[in-house]
């Protein structure tokens, strides 16, 4: 871990973005401190992003199945809103430090097709997610996510299990 | 003489005759206000008198860069364009249009009258056509190599024949078989993309389908020496799907997945999975995957478009586009995970 990090450290551009994926899962709680602590080291721009699944993935249907927590809508209509507004009821306050900005970005498809497109888009340098964070008997959907992201995005990915202590190794 | 009008069209109006024109009907002003429309607008439209006509057709707060109304108000003459129009239910269509002045008493162009006649069918007719002489050029250029490896490896089986050399005759055999084979693919392909066929929708179990699909393919991936891993959930429920359709895609995406692999010289060894599984509670999905070179943006891009083959003579680029008619007729969708250098993951999903 540590030689992962130290090998990251040279490899890393200026005005570095990180994307920070998060299921509201708790491995993506103990993910978003390492995020934290690299966007503050790295004077990084953090993109904080969510994917909902549409219960019709082949249509346009827009019901969630996410694991999105409820009551912190902005738009009961709309679940872009909801959700990014979940993300900065979840995230907003813990955004202290010198870290050089911050964007909620919230999409609708299958998770791993939808985080690569974003990296690749926004010249992510560093994808943070957390394991995947329910179990399999309630998952909402059998795509490999973190494998997918792992092996397709565009710069490197580290994938946090809830049990590794968020200072570990950094 | 004035011809009498015939009893049963006493009843009819000059406003009746406009709303049953088969083609939408504009009166506008030099502000390009609408001031009346017919019956055929406002059921496409809406009610749209009052409004600028920019607004109503195309959606915007700018007046169209080429305006045949405004050409007709400064030149007093009919003038036809061909324009891009949003309907009220936001499809996108073609239309003719024309527009006719509308004289004053003093000879001024008081308004103009605006046709529009969609123009959709005779453009798909068009698209149609020239997909019909491009798939001639392409394919005939395609089923020549074919044909040339054939006779290839018929003269050299023949010589191995004529000398006696039973491993000649075999290596001449092996290139007979690969032609064959492709000719086949080819064919099947060019006869699933030019027929409108209608699917025979049954309910059957997707790992069935693909577990039989993949047994079509494993000899010949030991032979590639490509290692074929399936992973097929066997209690994917029965599903409403025409098996014969999703053999030929399954088919597609594994062909074009074993000879992405075969090309790829940068790994030690190379691997083709398959999946079957649950996308979600109420969708199933295959996932075709290969570790081979992977696309860059642009190939994937273009990827679904017709004729567009990365395999240059030796593809046709009719697979990928036999896949996606496939999902679409089955209501589904096609999602691709690829990086260069890493491989490609084509997903396919489907409601159960």
């Amino acid at each position: 871990m540590v030689a992962l990090f130290t090998k990251i450290d040279r490899l890393m551009p200026k005005n570095i973005n990180i994307l920070f994926c998060t299921d509201f899962s708790e491995h993506a709680n103990t993910a978003f401190d390492h995020a934290m602590d690299q966007a503050r080291k790295y004077k990084a721009k953090l993109h904080i992003f969510h994917v909902i699944m549409p219960a019709d993935p082949c249509g346009n249907s827009k019901t969630t199945e996410s694991g999105m927590p409820r009551g912190a809508a902005e738009s009961e209509d709309d679940p872009i809103q909801q959700a990014i507004g979940a993300l900065k009821l979840k995230y907003a306050d813990s955004l202290n430090g010198s870290i050089r900005g911050c964007e909620f970005v919230v999409k609708m498809g299958s998770p791993d097709v939808e985080v690569v497109r974003y990296a690749k888009k926004h010249h992510i340098d560093m994808i943070i997610m957390g394991a995947l964070g329910i179990p399999e008997k309630d998952r909402a959907t059998r795509i490999r996510t973190a494998a997918n992201v792992s092996k397709y995005a565009p710069c490197q990915v580290i994938v946090i299990q809830k049990q590794v202590h968020p200072s570990f190794g950094i | 003489m004035k011809q009498p009008i015939p009893a049963q069209f006493h009843d009819l109006t000059f406003k009746s005759v406009l709303d049953a024109l088969p083609c939408y009907l504009t009166i506008q002003d030099a502000g390009l206000n609408i001031l009346f429309v017919n019956q055929t607008f406002k059921n496409d439209f809406g009610d749209g008198v009052g409004r600028h006509c920019y607004q109503v057709f195309q959606g915007t707060e700018h007046k169209c860069r080429k305006c045949p109304v405004q050409k007709t108000f400064s030149d007093k003459q009919v003038h036809l364009a061909e324009e891009t129009i949003l309907l009220k239910d936001g499809s996108v269509n073609q239309m003719i249009v024309y527009s006719a002045p509308l004289f004053s008493l003093t000879g001024q162009v008081a308004a103009v009258i605006k046709l529009l006649t969609n123009v959709n069918m005779i453009k798909e007719v068009q698209k149609e056509l020239v997909t019909l002489g491009q798939s001639f050029a392409v394919l005939t250029h395609d089923l020549k190599n074919m044909l040339e490896g054939l006779e290839g490896g018929a003269y050299v089986v023949d010589e191995g024949i004529k000398d006696g050399d039973w491993d000649l005759t075999g290596k001449g055999w092996n290139i007979v078989k690969k032609n064959i084979t492709e000719i086949s693919r080819v064919t099947q392909n060019i006869l699933y993309s030019s027929k409108k066929r209608t699917p025979q929708f049954q309910k059957v179990k997707p790992s069935e389908v693909a577990r039989s699909t993949v047994e079509l393919f494993q000899e010949k991936a030991s032979a590639m020496q490509i290692q074929f891993i399936s992973q097929l959930n066997p209690t994917l429920p029965r599903t409403r799907m025409d098996a014969s359709s999703i053999t030929r895609m399954l088919s597609n995406l594994l062909w074009n997945a074993l000879e992405a692999c075969d090309k790829d010289q940068r790994k030690a060894s190379n691997s083709v999975f398959i999946r079957a599984d649950y996308y979600n509670k109420t969708h199933w999905m295959f996932e075709v995957e290969d570790n081979a070179d992977g696309m860059d943006e642009k190939t994937e891009q273009n990827l679904f478009e017709e004729f567009f083959s990365t395999k240059g003579d030796n593809g046709t680029g009719l697979g990928l586009m036999v896949v996606d008619r496939i999902v679409r007729n089955h209501q589904g969708k096609i999602e691709l995970l690829t990086t260069p250098g890493i491989g490609s993951l084509f997903r396919t999903i489907f409601p159960i």
